[in-house]
């Protein structure tokens, strides 16, 4: 049996105190500890950015990112994206441009893209494509995606 | 167990297994296929950064990825380093994975990250590559692992003639020495990296880094070339390369830099220069495809590093 330990952070504003195995990922502390499953397990290699997460702000694969590493930290994940439990602009660009087709690549799509706009409203294509590169949709050859993100980040230009 | 050491000496002397940004760490110890106490070096100070040293520069092992592919003085002394950092992986394993760690890091063999099954790298009896699925496995057969060293910084340090400076350790040791023949059946070494230093360059670099990948992003290379350069009025004064995809260790490419270096650059000189990098190739039958990627991946990166505007 691994040690246990003792782990304090925030999960979407609220302080979380859990003693959780020392191995243990993030991922799997926010889905099986926290029943947060909103964060998706795609690969659990660092692969396909489902699993992505905001650790004090950046976007960071929480499938290869162990918890005990995150004492302290803020982590924000997609139950957490907006503080009223509405949807995100860039949550509802995605839903007018039918940018999720079985979802399951869309919650870590959509913390890259806040965690994007929030740094800078405006991005650049070239930093759009950066900002995605972690993620990986095998559905929607991301054209869909790309206009619901230009829409929100240069709104009334065409897309 | 996991443990947080405070500096490199502290580290060094903690027992459990070094873990800097976790990327390849982390899913191994997920399936159960590394199993051990934790040394995190998260909380090190000194180990970080890029800052003078005694061969030049000197790029603290836990220095991630991304700070490498950005930092001014590797951009412009040591460009094919700089471009590899930039080129590998995704974004956010650039932001995570550090220098240590890529070099470390374990093979991408699938048997070797299965579980249900031990090859011979995990202590079994045979190499379930060799006669298995081995589409993407070395063409220079180098030893019983066919596993194609994993690295793409050690590729680019190479041409670089980086050394290694290991916690407890008087001397340097340079890279190449560290990584050894391709014989060997551990994965990175056994000692704590602390820096990764690169010597002095001349004023002038040109450096090219290229990988022919089935995909834009988040694949590994089938081949990556890195090419260091300097050219003065027009004649290649230095050049260096290096191999990496295609055998258990990066391999530099001395045949083609001695074709090239003393000599004008000459367009219609580099694709037979380039040829000569499949000089020994041994491959499998399921790799020989990959000797036929060798040619073209080095004259793209040869016509990045030599010509004016890059490829022609
Ligand atoms: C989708 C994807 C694509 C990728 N593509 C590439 C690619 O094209 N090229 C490439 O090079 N890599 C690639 N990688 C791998 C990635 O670059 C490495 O996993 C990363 O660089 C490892 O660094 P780390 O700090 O996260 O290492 P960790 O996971 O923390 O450690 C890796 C190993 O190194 C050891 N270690 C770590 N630091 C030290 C140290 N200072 N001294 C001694 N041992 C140490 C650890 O014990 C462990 O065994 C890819 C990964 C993914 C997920
Ligand atoms: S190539 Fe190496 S890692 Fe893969 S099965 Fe053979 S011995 Fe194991
Ligand atoms: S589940 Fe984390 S990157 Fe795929
Ligand atoms: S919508 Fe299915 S993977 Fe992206």
């Amino acid at each position: 049996m691994p040690t246990e330990i003792t782990l304090r952070l925030q999960i979407n504003g609220e302080q979380v105190r859990r003693i959780i195995p020392a191995n243990r990922s993030l991922l799997d502390f926010i889905r099986e500890d926290l029943r947060l499953t909103g964060s998706k397990h795609g690969c659990d290699v660092g692969d396909c950015g489902a699993c992505t997460v905001l650790v004090d702000g950046a976007p960071q694969l929480a499938c290869i990112t162990l918890a005990a590493e995150c004492e302290g930290a803020a982590i924000r994940t997609i139950e957490g994206v907006t503080d009223g439990g509405g949807l995100h602009p860039i949550q509802e660009a995605l839903h007018r441009h039918v940018g999720a087709q079985c979802g399951y690549c869309t919650p870590g799509i959509v913390m890259a893209m806040t965690s994007l706009l929030e740094a800078d409203p405006h991005p650049s294509d070239s930093a759009i494509n950066e900002a995605l590169g972690s993620n990986i949709c095998r559905c929607t050859g991301y054209t869909k995606i790309l206009a619901a993100v230009r829409e929100v980040a240069r709104p009334g230009s065409p897309s | 167990m996991i443990v947080f050491p405070r500096s490199a000496s502290e580290a060094a002397a903690a027992a459990g297994i070094v873990r800097a940004g976790g990327t390849d760490l982390q899913e191994r110890l997920h399936k159960g296929i590394t199993k051990g106490d934790l040394r995190d070096l998260r909380d090190v100070v000194g180990m970080s950064g890029v800052g003078p040293g005694p061969a030049g520069l000197r790029v603290g092992a836990r220095t991630t990825v991304a700070q490498l592919a950005v930092d001014p003085s590797i951009v412009r002394d040591h460009p094919a380093v700089a471009l590899a950092a930039g080129g590998l992986a995704t974004p956010q394993i650039r932001a995570m994975g550090t220098v240590g760690g890529n070099l470390s890091q374990h093979v991408r063999c699938a048997y070797y990250r299965d579980p249900h099954v031990t090859c011979l790298r995990r202590g079994g009896s045979a190499c379930l590559s060799r006669a298995g699925d081995h589409m993407f496995a070395s063409v220079f057969d180098l030893g019983p692992c066919v596993a194609p060293h994993p690295s793409t910084l050690a590729t680019a340090l190479l041409t670089s003639g980086a050394l290694i400076e290991l916690a407890g350790a008087d001397a340097l040791v340079p890279l190449d020495q560290w990584l050894g023949d391709g014989t060997s059946l551990t994965s990175g070494g056994d000692d704590l990296i602390v820096a990764v230093h690169l010597p002095s360059t001349s004023p002038g670099q040109v450096g090219a880094y290229v990988r022919t990948i089935a995909r834009a992003r988040a694949e590994w290379p089938v081949v990556e070339v890195a090419v260091r350069a300097r050219v003065v009025d027009g004649v290649v004064v230095e050049i260096e390369a290096a191999m990496g995809g295609v055998a258990p260790v990066p391999i530099p490419l001395p045949g083609v830099a001695d074709a090239l270096r003393g000599r004008p650059v000459d367009p219609a000189a580099l694709a037979p220069a380039a040829g000569l990098a499949t000089a020994g190739a041994n491959p499998l039958p399921g790799s020989a495809w990959k000797v036929g990627m060798i040619p073209g991946t080095v004259l793209d990166a040869l016509e990045r590093a030599l010509l004016p505007g890059g490829a022609a």
